[in-house]
């Protein structure tokens, strides 16, 4: 099975927003820390991690975006999450991170603090 | 470039002194050969080239006899006749490609590689009068090329694989016939016994021949005998020329005496493998039927080779030894046996991914356990793999059975894990479903886990609550309990997303399958839909397992004390 996982980076203003797709697993997490890795507050006011277009998420990806979560609200940058597939949206669910990040339909939601 | 009719007919006719002159200046040799084979002419470097002082010493000897002096091959090792040699082509009418010959001289074992490339004399009419062949030492370049390739097959082959006795084996073939005629690979432990674990020699009739010579020698060397000394100094050992005498007199008994007699050992040198300053085992290289002399330029060559082979020696070693930690920690980390509950039939399943590279140890667990006043199951996945998540495996196991004692509440139980995961640098995070086993009545709590399946006896699948969110994550967290009857008939089931997530050729097996393959099972026992379960994500899975994979199966039972 192939995972096609891919990454896109923009930034908005003092925004960064990284669409993930494909699977993000195991073997795929790595490309995703590292790209997480290089932001930081408070240069960056706002991370989105828009999840629309990634089909699986396993929880090694799950626990990278905690993790960047964790870090980053420390350095005064908030992260929001755009809802992605049914798998993805359960795990966040499941797991509580649905309940305690911020999580919107689309990027614009985020950037527009809407 | 020699052609021309007025050349062969000043050679022909004796008047060729002073174009000898000008070719005798030349390094290359040159040979002129004319259609009933006389040899007309050779410059001074052919003269040489083929060992004999004055051009009427080597017009009087036969090209026969002074093949008959060498061994004489292609590069595939092929034995070469005559009629392959370009200039007998040529005057016989044959094409006359260049021939890249080797030569081993059977009285000094001197190695050669010579490029023979002829062309042909004719005449004023276009017939065919001479062959005048180059002879090219290619000696330097074509053995720097074959060294070079050796170097590169012992690098693959040794970055290609774990299995040790299989890599050495590789690595003597490799060396068989290009470096030596016979190789044997031997590996020392401290007390000096040696493994043999591997042997290769050119010709595979001998090879029956070197198994019985290795039972005439003892399992542990001798400090004085070469190998023992070799591998005592730490310095390799080159004999170019071993007269017969000496290679019998080893022997231990007759037979003894007519394996070594047979294999006609020339040139010998024995290498030690050295890795740091340890070294590992030795490795022995043989000249026999070839009559090569071995020279100093082979032995820093297979110092070479016996480098790397130490480096993968020790590196298999290494792997050995940790692999060893990491099963020994992944059993410290699993129940040997589960606990006998009363009023509970329970069954577990384990599968570490990448169970047969043995190194791996997993993040998923499972613990069942009889508290002072309860029993309790617990299942749980730390996210990551590795040493790292096995160890925090064994901290979440023995911190419920603790925790258990003062506040026997499952939520109670993954509060203080959460707490436990929280205080310690990084993010490790978890998910667990805990329960607390009554009588026909389960309390659950759930962190982040997914939810367990209960089957009852009309295959009706139901998935318990499944309300707190993972370990480790966030600092205002809460956990709730859930009361979960389980009657008589039903099967339990707790997993982890290893299940669900196993990876097919085109999906994963997924929540629906879990759930079909649960209906399919109903009344079986605990045991028997672990098996089913294990069988199905074997069946299942394309390729090595990515994720753990760690369920338990209870079901209730007439309460017995």
């Amino acid at each position: 099975m192939d995972s096609g996982f891919r990454l896109e980076v923009r930034t908005e203003g003092a925004a960064a927003i990284i669409a993930v797709s494909g699977e993000l697993d195991l073997a795929s997490s790595p490309a995703f820390q590292e790209q997480l890795e290089r932001i930081s507050g408070p240069e960056t006011e706002l991370l989105v991690i828009d999840l629309r277009e990634l089909d699986f998420m396993d929880s090694t990806g799950l626990s990278i975006i905690v993790g960047a979560h964790q870090r980053l609200t420390e350095q005064g940058c908030s992260v929001s999450i755009v809802r992605g597939a049914q798998q993805v949206e359960r795990l966040l669910d499941l797991t509580g991170v649905a309940e305690r990040l911020r999580v919107v339909d689309t990027p614009e939601e985020a950037l527009n603090g809407g | 470039m020699l052609g021309g009719a007025g050349l062969t007919e000043r050679f022909l006719s004796g008047r060729g002194p002073e174009v000898a002159e000008l070719l005798d200046t030349l390094s290359e040799a040159i040979t002129i050969r004319d259609l009933s084979d006389t040899l007309l002419f050779a410059n001074q470097a052919a003269i040489r080239h083929m060992g004999f002082e004055t051009l009427a010493e080597l017009q009087a000897t036969p090209l026969q006899s002074i093949m008959a002096d060498y061994i004489v091959e292609n590069e595939d090792g092929r034995p070469l006749k005559m009629s392959d040699v370009p200039s007998v082509r040529l005057l016989h009418g044959q094409s006359a490609e260049p021939l890249l010959m080797h030569t081993v001289h059977r009285q000094s074992g001197e190695s050669r590689w010579d490029l023979l490339k002829t062309a042909g004399l004719r005449d004023a009419e276009g017939r065919l009068m001479a062959a005048v062949t180059m002879i090219e030492d290619v000696t330097a370049v074509k053995t720097a090329d074959v060294h070079m390739r050796m170097l590169s097959e012992w690098g693959r082959t040794l970055a290609s694989s774990l299995d040790l006795q299989e890599t050495l084996q590789t690595v003597a073939q490799i060396a068989v016939p290009r470096l030596a005629d016979l190789c044997v690979v031997d590996l020392i432990d401290h007390k000096m016994v040696r493994d043999h674990v591997g042997s290769a020699h050119r010709d595979p009739a001998l090879r029956e021949l070197v198994a019985r010579l290795r039972e005439f020698e003892p399992a542990e060397l001798e400090p004085d005998s070469t190998l023992g000394r070799v591998i005592a100094t730490g310095k390799s050992e080159l004999f170019a020329e071993i007269p017969k005498e000496r290679v019998i007199r080893v022997a231990h008994n007759e037979e003894h005496r007519e394996l070594l007699r047979a294999l006609e050992i020339r040139s010998a040198m024995a290498v030690p493998m050295r890795v740091r300053s340890r070294t590992v085992g030795v490795m022995t290289f043989c000249t026999c039927g070839s009559q090569r002399r071995l020279t100093p330029d082979d032995l820093k060559l297979a110092e070479q080779l016996a480098a790397r082979a130490a480096i993968a020696v020790e590196n298999s070693r290494l792997h050995t030894t940790l692999s060893g930690v990491a099963e020994t920690l992944q059993q410290s980390l699993l129940p040997n046996e589960l606990p006998e509950v009363p009023g509970w039939e329970i069954a577990a399943l384990y599968r570490p991914a990448g169970a047969d590279q043995r190194i791996e140890v997993g993040g998923d667990f499972y613990e069942v356990f009889n508290g002072d006043s309860a029993s309790f199951a617990l299942i749980g996945d730390i996210t990551g793999h590795g040493v790292t998540a096995a160890t925090l495996t064994g901290l979440m196991r023995s911190g419920a059975r603790f925790v258990s004692r003062l506040e026997p509440q499952p939520a109670a139980i993954l509060h203080r894990l959460d707490e436990e995961l929280r205080q310690r640098p990084g993010t490790a995070l978890c998910t667990a479903l805990c329960a607390r086993l009554g009588a026909g009545e389960l309390v659950l709590s759930s962190a982040g886990h997914p939810p367990a399946l209960i089957v009852d006896a009309s295959a009706n699948v139901t998935e318990t609550p499944a309300p707190g969110p993972l370990l480790g994550a966030f600092d205002d967290a809460e956990w709730g309990e859930e009361a979960v009857a389980v009657g008589p008939g039903e099967l339990m089931l707790l997993y982890t997303d290893g299940v669900t997530e196993a990876a097919g050729p085109d999906e994963r097996f997924g929540l629906q399958r879990l759930r079909e393959l649960l209906a399919e099972h109903s009344g079986v026992s605990p045991g028997e839909l672990l098996e089913a379960l294990d069988m199905a994500l074997e069946q299942f899975r394309e390729g090595q397992a990515a994720d753990d994979v760690a369920a338990l199966a209870l079901r209730a039972v007439p309460y017995q004390r």
